[in-house]
């Protein structure tokens, strides 16, 4: 094993080899930052290339570009406040506030160095966890993965403005939105009258956009205001010098950063939905264990290090699961796992005794892509100075920025009526943003409703209404339990013994 | 009535809809999910309703008002018309996608939101279509993608 892990990266010394990591590298930076263009797409783009090509040199390219596109969405999302996918839209949570204070070079210097020391993490913890993977996969059923997305929903909504109530009903809310459409098991139309386009259900794209980027458009449009303000954002050696302050943020955080990892690594394990969860629920346990969790939504450095180290992190578990039990995480790892039957590999159990070196290559490749993306990404805020477009003023920003979001969301299906459900939830967003309803938790619940329905009903039929009986489940339900006991409890101990509150509620939107 | 009260108002009564309408679907596997999942809207709803006449009968420290919202814009206060008016040019955007496409609206909606906000005409087209030609160049020519022509100019 030791053998597999260290050829696993000479590997890379090989030109061709990395040559093609870097090519995945650039082209997943460049289309991670145009909207609703994420890996997904570019990896289907470049799928047909791999065919005839040298088996590690290709899929290393295509796990280059799975890794670096996560970090092009962080990137549009922290500057411009446009979140390229659903995970990206935790970033924006404290990264975009982050730029508007005028400290954009931090917030990405936090993001590039949590980002890539969780894979360089994510390659040790594969390194010790592949003897356990497989038991500890198969232990999650029909009903755990039914239970983790309440977990996860859970969590978002503990941490809402206000009041949990709010913060669970809009995960709710997302998830019957994504129930609208046909019911693909039965044909029935649920909510869609026949309609053509809702027939096929809400697309997340055009609502993340509209939820964020559109409300956040309406809004500096409406107040007449830059997204930073002029004289604030800093410029050249300065903003090389912010990026250095987010990395040192980083390492000063050094506990959060392992504990988000670790998480990171252990849901990326779980196939479909420990990679959509993970984020949120990382940010959740920052703000739920930070001494000021008052400040998560107006630019705090945790609400950035932990969901950035967990998504790199989860990537290497991913792999492995994706590599060890043919099981993939998600869209990506299933074109991962279509490249890899195209060259001849057998993803399995048996890879880890036949195969183990392209395994460890594969990891290594996530980690060492995340190396140069670190350093591109310093180039480009360093010396490219993209921040110059924070400071246009909001005549010329948000109808480009519109003209952006809008192409996102049409390019996303090819759909024109994908256009209305941006506007739509442009002005839902407003709403939600004023009277405190999480509009994070609402993405969540409609990026897993569909999930959410599938366990739901399996494990119905599989173990009957009382299917949650299990060990796993039990502890889920503890934990979901914890999650909205915790601060009661506390409070009403340190009522008791009138000690001030440790752990206050925030007052910004998560 | 309080304003705070809408949402959760109309969401308990579009989700006891929405159950009224699953019940009727013909497969279990159908309507179990939406009854669930309206039903625990429903719940909840009324919980938030019921917080928010208890709060509204007792002076409340934190009244989520328009200012609380935009607290990073200095405290000032935009009215509904204004919102109405941006949302507005976003809809009339779309419009003119739906009738000419993206190549043809592009410029037209740069150019013209661009003026009528105290910019001039120069800068003004020369930026819509400078943003047109990229995004013609980026999606069109580099990914082969279809940008949608409109209903006029479809083949």
């Amino acid at each position: 094993m030791v053998e597999a892990f260290v050829s696993g990266f000479t590997n890379y010394i090989d030109p061709l080899r990395f040559g093609f990591l870097l090519l995945g590298v650039f082209v997943g930076i460049f289309i991670g930052i145009v909207p609703a263009l994420g890996g997904i797409v570019a990896m289907s783009l470049l799928l047909p290339m791999v065919f005839g090509m040298e088996r590690i040199a290709a899929l290393s390219m295509l796990v280059a570009i799975h890794a670096i596109s996560g970090t092009g969405d962080a990137i549009t999302s922290i500057l411009m406040g446009i979140p390229g996918s659903g995970p990206a839209t935790v970033i924006l949570l404290d990264g975009f506030p982050m730029t508007r204070k005028g400290e954009p070079g931090r917030a990405l210097g936090m993001m590039m160095c949590a980002d890539t020391m969780g894979a360089l993490l994510g390659v040790g913890l594969a390194f010790v966890m592949i003897p356990i993977v497989r038991p500890l996969v198969m232990s999650f059923g029909n009903s755990e993965l039914f239970l983790l997305i309440l977990m996860g929903l859970s969590f978002l909504a503990v941490l809402s403005k206000d009041s949990p109530v709010k913060g669970l009903m809009a995960g709710f809310v997302g998830i019957f939105l994504s129930l609208v459409g046909y019911q693909h098991s039965t044909g029935v139309d649920r909510f869609a009258f026949g309609n053509d386009f809702l027939l096929e259900g809400f697309d997340i794209i055009p609502v993340v956009l509209g939820l964020f980027a559109g409300t956040e458009m309406l809004q500096l449009a409406v107040f007449n205001e830059t997204i930073v303000p002029l004289g604030v954002v800093k410029v050249g050696k300065d903003l090389r010098r912010q990026f250095f302050v987010g990395v040192k943020d980083v390492f000063q955080h050094k506990w959060l950063w392992f504990r988000s990892c670790v998480l990171g690594y252990v849901m990326g394990l779980v196939p479909g939905i420990g990679s959509e969860v993970s984020v949120w629920v990382s940010y959740g346990q920052a703000k739920q264990t930070s001494r000021t969790p008052e400040l998560f939504g107006t630019g705090c450095p945790e609400g950035i290090i932990a969901p950035e180290s967990t998504m790199n992190a989860k990537e290497g578990a991913s792999l492995v699961t994706t590599l060890c039990l043919g099981l993939p995480s998600g869209i990506s790892m299933a074109i991962l796992l279509g490249a890899l039957m195209m060259l001849d590999v057998i993803p399995g159990p048996s890879i880890l005794t036949k195969d183990l070196e392209l395994t460890m290559t594969l990891i290594w490749g996530l980690a060492i892509a995340n190396v140069i993306g670190a350093v591109l990404c310093f180039f480009i805020v360093g010396y490219m100075n993209l921040t110059w477009l924070m400071t246009l003023p909001p005549r010329i920003l948000v109808p480009n920025i519109l003209t952006i979001v809008f192409i996102g969301s049409y390019t996303y299906n090819n759909q024109v009526p994908a256009l209305l459900v941006t506007i739509l939830f442009s002005g839902v967003g407003l709403l939600m943003k004023q009277w405190g309803y999480s509009r994070a938790a609402l993405i969540l619940g409609l990026i897993l409703g569909k999930s959410f329905e599938g366990y739901f009903w399996l494990a119905l039929q599989t173990s009957g209404p009382l299917f949650f009986l299990t060990p796993v489940s039990l502890g889920i339900i503890a934990v979901i339990i914890g999650l909205y006991t915790f601060k009661p409890i506390l409070s009403l101990l340190q009522n008791r013994y009138g000690k001030p509150p440790l752990m206050v509620g925030g007052d910004e939107e998560v | 009535m309080k304003a705070q009260m809408i949402i959760p108002l109309f969401l308990a009564l579009a989700m006891t809809w929405a159950i009224k309408v699953a019940w009727g679907y013909p497969y279990q596997q159908a309507k179990l999910s939406v009854i669930f999942v309206a039903g625990m809207v429903v719940l909840l709803a009324l919980v938030q309703l019921a917080r928010e006449v208890r709060f509204s009968r007792a002076p409340r420290s934190h009244q989520p008002t328009a200012e609380a919202a935009h607290g990073e814009h200095g405290g000032h206060e935009a009215s509904a018309a204004q919102y109405g008016g941006e949302a507005s040019w976003m809809g009339g955007f779309a419009l003119a996608i739906y009738l000419f496409g993206f190549t043809v609206a592009m410029p037209i909606f740069i150019a013209a939101y661009m003026k009528t906000h105290g910019t001039k005409w120069a800068p003004s087209l020369i930026t819509g279509v400078l943003m047109a030609a990229f995004c013609y160049g980026i999606f069109t020519w580099f990914f082969e993608m279809n940008l949608y022509p409109g209903v006029f100019f479809a083949k």
